[in-house]
């Protein structure tokens, strides 16, 4: 992306966020009965206010973030991070949405695996093998972000009552995030992470609000070295997202 | 001099706020240039119990507070003519209003911002959007006036 567009699109994200802040303020005064009491239909528009206002503000943010990651320009710091509990708490924010979905995300046993988590304890169960070291190199906030959205993705392709398994593997070469969505409809991996794609009738592909979710987790995950692949497995009628990142030799050992 | 602290998180908005004490209510100076923020922000404080006065601009925030001596200031950094980090630096340079708590307002979360403010003098610190209630804590907390 030209740095030209990047700059348009920040100047554009910063004109429409003082508008909406002024929205979002006036509507809080008039929630907390500054200029009168309100009623409950009142309130309840209100929060409907807000709730759109908050959706509004995560588009301009995702806008601009993904602009950001489709120019180059941004650089992730990146530190030593162990991934289990980025993955761990990344579920734990999605509880309410999976709760609201019907849906279950099964990752505890490969958290007890690194000896993270309430699980820790049953770090020696026969499931678990050997300590799994979940060590990167990369920039916490940016992986953290990455990997919400690959499982809010999961979520989202996956049908009430089934589960999102999810699980941390190293190898000798590679640190692979792997996602499996509960079965669902078909779905067209290849437009996934096209922003804002059509099938072929014309219906946007992806769920509303989440058109540039996924074209950015891809950009961001490949600034960080890493890449974001997915694919419909046929067999089981289930989406598959796998976060890849080579390791350092250095670090693979042990 | 309150020094660099974050400010903690939103109170949400059934949470009981104590009520400004009757017989001698802190004066508060707005200084922003933008209507719609300075709006908000005044309305609240006066309905909780502050007693507020206005500039719209860096000059007049400097002239008011000599001339008022507020108990705070909530100094927007982008204003026209004088900055908020010029106006704030003359304030905290001048004996008679160096003691004022001056809370600064940007549009910008950049490390800079908040950096360039405390250097500035600044006590306090506040990045846009900033949700109502999450500035009515925040002048409370800067005048040590706990929320309940």
């Amino acid at each position: 992306m030209d740095r030209d567009i990047l700059h348009l699109i920040e100047g554009f994200a910063h004109e429409l966020r003082t508008p909406l802040s002024a929205l979002a303020g006036h509507s809080a005064l008039l929630s907390l009965g500054v200029h009168g009491p309100v009623s409950d239909a009142q309130a309840r528009a209100l929060d409907r206010i807000e709730s759109n206002k908050k959706q509004m503000i995560s588009l301009i943010d995702s806008l601009v973030s993904y602009a950001e990651a489709m120019s180059g320009t941004t650089t992730y710091a990146a530190t030593e991070c162990a991934l289990v509990p980025i993955v761990s708490q990344s579920i734990a924010a999605l509880d309410q949405a999976a709760l609201a979905s019907g849906v279950r995300f099964d990752w505890a046993e490969r958290a007890a695996a690194a000896g993270y988590g309430r699980d820790a304890g049953e770090a020696s169960d026969s499931r678990v093998n050997e300590r799994l070291r979940d060590v990167a190199t990369i920039n916490e906030h940016a992986a953290r972000d990455v990997i919400s959205i690959l499982l809010e993705n999961a979520l989202i392709h996956s049908e009430h009552g089934s589960s999102v398994h999810v699980c941390l593997q190293r190898t000798s070469q590679s640190l692979r995030l792997n996602i499996e969505s509960g079965a669902r409809t078909v779905v067209d991996t290849a437009l996934l992470f096209e922003p804002y794609a059509r099938d072929a009738h014309g219906r946007p592909v992806h769920a509303s609000g989440h058109a540039l979710s996924l074209p950015r987790a891809r950009a961001m995950a490949r600034a960080m070295g890493a890449e974001v692949r997915a694919r419909f497995v046929e067999s089981r009628r289930v989406l598959e997202f796998e976060v890849v990142r080579s390791v350092n030799p250095t670090q693979s050992t042990g | 001099m309150i020094g660099a602290r974050a400010f903690r998180e939103t109170p949400r908005r059934h949470a009981v706020i104590k009520p400004v004490p009757e017989d001698d209510p802190p004066l508060i100076l707005v200084a922003e240039d933008n209507d719609d923020n300075r709006i908000i922000a005044v309305a609240l404080l006066r309905h909780f119990g502050f007693r507020v006065i206005e500039a719209t601009n860096g000059t007049d925030a400097v002239e008011v507070a000599r001339s008022a001596k507020p108990s705070l200031i909530l100094m927007d950094v982008g204003m026209p003519d004088i900055d908020g980090w010029t106006a704030t630096r003359m304030l905290k340079g001048d004996v008679s209003t160096r003691d004022i708590v001056v809370l600064a307002y940007t549009a910008h979360a950049l490390p800079s911002d908040r950096e360039q403010s405390f250097a500035a003098g600044c006590d306090g610190y506040l990045a846009k959007p900033v949700e109502p209630l999450r500035l009515l804590s925040a002048v409370r907390e800067a005048l040590s006036m706990p929320d309940v």
